[in-house]
């Protein structure tokens, strides 16, 4: 690629193509726009000039169409000239030729802020993140959480619940698990999802795991009989495991259910539940004694 | 009348000598031994750096602090290059760049890979500025042969090891999409889930139906037990799978108001004579329907 050209120009953004365009996860497209939209464009996209005035996309397709998603005409953009074989190339390349960062990676650059002596609401403005966020962050780091890490990245753990986690005895993170719950902050699946890394943190430690297996990747675990049993033992265990504990999980709620509702039967018990203030049931209780009828 | 967004750099790209890049941390010994290092360092040769390093303008001068691209930098140093094009940003953070990239999904690979080739761009370059032998680029090209369009569409963002692809196309369409879908709901794209999934695979559920299969070394007994486990289980397991995350988190709810009313001394002692039978069940389900206990404990038996 020449060096030649050094100016970044706007250019329409009607006058690119996208030679080799790809579909991409929408929550992580979604998240580019909002940061595009609120700390600017953090780097022009690159193209090619074309003899007939347009240009190729060489990289950028998420910024680009993050900008077409905010209404603006033009984009910034490094203009080079490549032969076409050249920018479907260099698109591979850029896409393909990247070194995936672990999370624990990307946030020891909120770490590294503050450790230049930013405060958590500079940082806050300067990522576009909420002070919240990299406060917890910043604490998960210092605390060597990288498995809760990992879990925020991903978006499994809310960072406000992974606090709780990195801070709390078991019990009390299983009441904030119930209080998120009950204020339908988190739905039921994820409730359990988190519950299992907070089991694996327990019993393997704090620490992450590895990572997967890239293009041509050179180093390939055989794959004995042992290792595909141990694979499908593991997700039929939990299976069988969920199953089981899902049948005593509602003979025991309904249990419950059946004795409020005689409880709730006898008036005396509702005086003196009344007089107690304690006579509001927790909203998912109510919902059950009032679906299944008095 | 739209906003206008806002560019986060100066509109020059600079060229700067390499000595006044300061990086802000080094590459781990693990990184520069690794393939990938290896890759990205061939495709500079081959093509350039695509994209120009990002600096953060110094306070003292030369000592540009650099934002994004490490790798690239430590690329150029070992060519011997002396300079580089660098962008400014108007800010020193360094999380957002990377945070932001949305990561190619394998089949998205593959239509890149695919279109790229019709176009007419050599298999023997595109090998060489990826790093890969030409049989590499081959096997991504067909990565999707015999694979039901319903599975390409349930894994098409996913980021699923390629080989899982080769041991799905050994079944019939509709026990590929079902095994798409215990992926999923495992959350397990391995090509060693999916050949246990193979193994677990009635042998008339396979494209060669004549032909009896063969997982890693594994007996036919073993395939056989868990071909008959398999079929009960993902049953009983797809039908509770959605409402046993809200029991679960509705007991824990309806124990811990158990506990507030057995922990009031007036409504204790009414329910203790009144209602004792309620005020042993109720105490017993208070101390086991913890999360712990539900989620963990159970695995002992119980």
């Amino acid at each position: 690629m020449s060096d030649a050209v050094s100016e970044i120009r706007n250019i329409s953004v009607a006058a690119i193509t996208v030679l080799n365009p790809r579909s991409r996860n929408k929550r992580v497209f979604q998240e580019l726009v909002t940061s595009i939209a609120n700390l600017g464009l953090k780097k022009p996209i690159t193209v090619s000039a074309r003899a007939d005035g347009g240009f190729d996309l060489i990289c950028g397709q998420g910024r680009l169409e993050a900008f077409m998603a905010l209404g603006q005409v033009e984009i910034p953009a490094v203009v080079t000239e490549a032969s076409q074989e050249d920018c479907f190339v260099m698109s591979l390349v850029e896409n393909l030729a990247r070194r995936q960062h672990r999370p624990l990676e990307l946030v020891q650059e909120i770490g590294a802020l503050k450790d230049r002596g930013y405060s958590t609401q500079e940082i806050a403005t300067k990522t576009d993140f909420s002070a919240e966020y990299i406060w917890a962050i910043c604490f998960l780091l210092d605390n060597g959480e990288e498995r809760l890490i990992n879990a925020v990245e991903r978006g499994v753990i809310p960072h406000t619940v992974a606090m709780e986690i990195a801070k709390a005895g078991e019990t009390e993170v299983q009441e904030a698990l119930a209080e998120a719950y009950e204020q339908k902050a988190l739905p039921g699946n994820q409730v359990l999802a988190i519950r299992r890394i907070i089991e694996q943190r327990k019993t393997s430690g704090k620490a992450g795991r590895s990572r997967p297996q890239e293009i041509g990747g050179s180093a390939r675990v055989r794959v004995t009989a042992d290792i595909l049993v141990r694979a499908y033992r593991k997700e039929t265990d939990r299976q069988k495991l969920l199953i089981k504990k899902a049948a005593l999980t509602q003979s025991r709620l309904v249990f419950v259910v059946n004795a409020l509702r005689r409880l709730l039967d006898d008036d005396h018990f509702v005086t003196l539940l009344r007089a107690e203030a304690m006579h509001t049931l927790p909203r998912p209780l109510a919902e059950r004694l009032g679906a299944s009828g008095r | 009348m739209t906003e206008n967004v806002r560019a986060a750099f100066e509109t020059r790209l600079v060229s700067l000598p390499i000595a006044d890049i300061l990086p802000l941390r080094r590459l781990t010994d693990q990184i520069i031994g690794s393939v990938k290092y290896r890759r990205i360092a061939r495709s500079v040769a081959e093509v350039g750096v695509i994209e120009p390093l990002v600096v953060a303008r110094p306070k003292v001068p030369g000592a540009w602090m650099l934002l994004d691209g490490h790798v690239r930098l430590a690329i150029l140093k070992d060519l011997g290059e002396i300079e580089a094009r660098c962008l400014v940003a108007d800010d020193d953070e360094a999380f957002t760049y990377n945070r932001r990239v949305n990561r190619l999904a394998i089949i998205q690979e593959h239509y890149m890979i695919v279109r790229a080739l019709e176009r007419g761009v050599s298999e023997e370059k595109l090998a060489r500025a990826l790093d890969v032998d030409v049989k590499a680029i081959h096997r991504r090209r067909s990565l999707l042969e015999g694979v039901a369009p319903e599975v390409v569409d349930l894994l098409k963002t996913r980021n699923v090891n390629p080989v899982t692809f080769d041991v799905l196309r050994k079944m019939r369409p509709m026990r590929q999409v079902e095994a798409a879908e215990l992926m999923l709901s495992a959350n397990n794209f391995t090509s060693a889930y999916a050949k246990a999934l193979l193994a677990a695979t009635r042998q008339t559920d396979l494209m060669r139906q004549d032909k009896p299969k063969r997982v890693g070394g594994m007996t036919p007994d073993q395939m056989a037990r868990m071909e008959r486990e398999m079929a009960s289980l993902t049953q009983d397991f797809r039908a509770l799978e959605t409402s046993y995350g809200d029991d679960v988190l509705h007991l824990v709810v309806a124990s811990g108001y158990l506990n507030r009313l057995l922990n009031n001394p007036l409504i204790e002692r009414y329910l203790s004579t009144r209602h004792p039978e309620l005020v042993d069940e109720f105490r017993a389900i208070i101390a086991a329907s913890s999360l712990d206990h539900v989620e963990g404990g159970d695995a002992t038996g119980g």
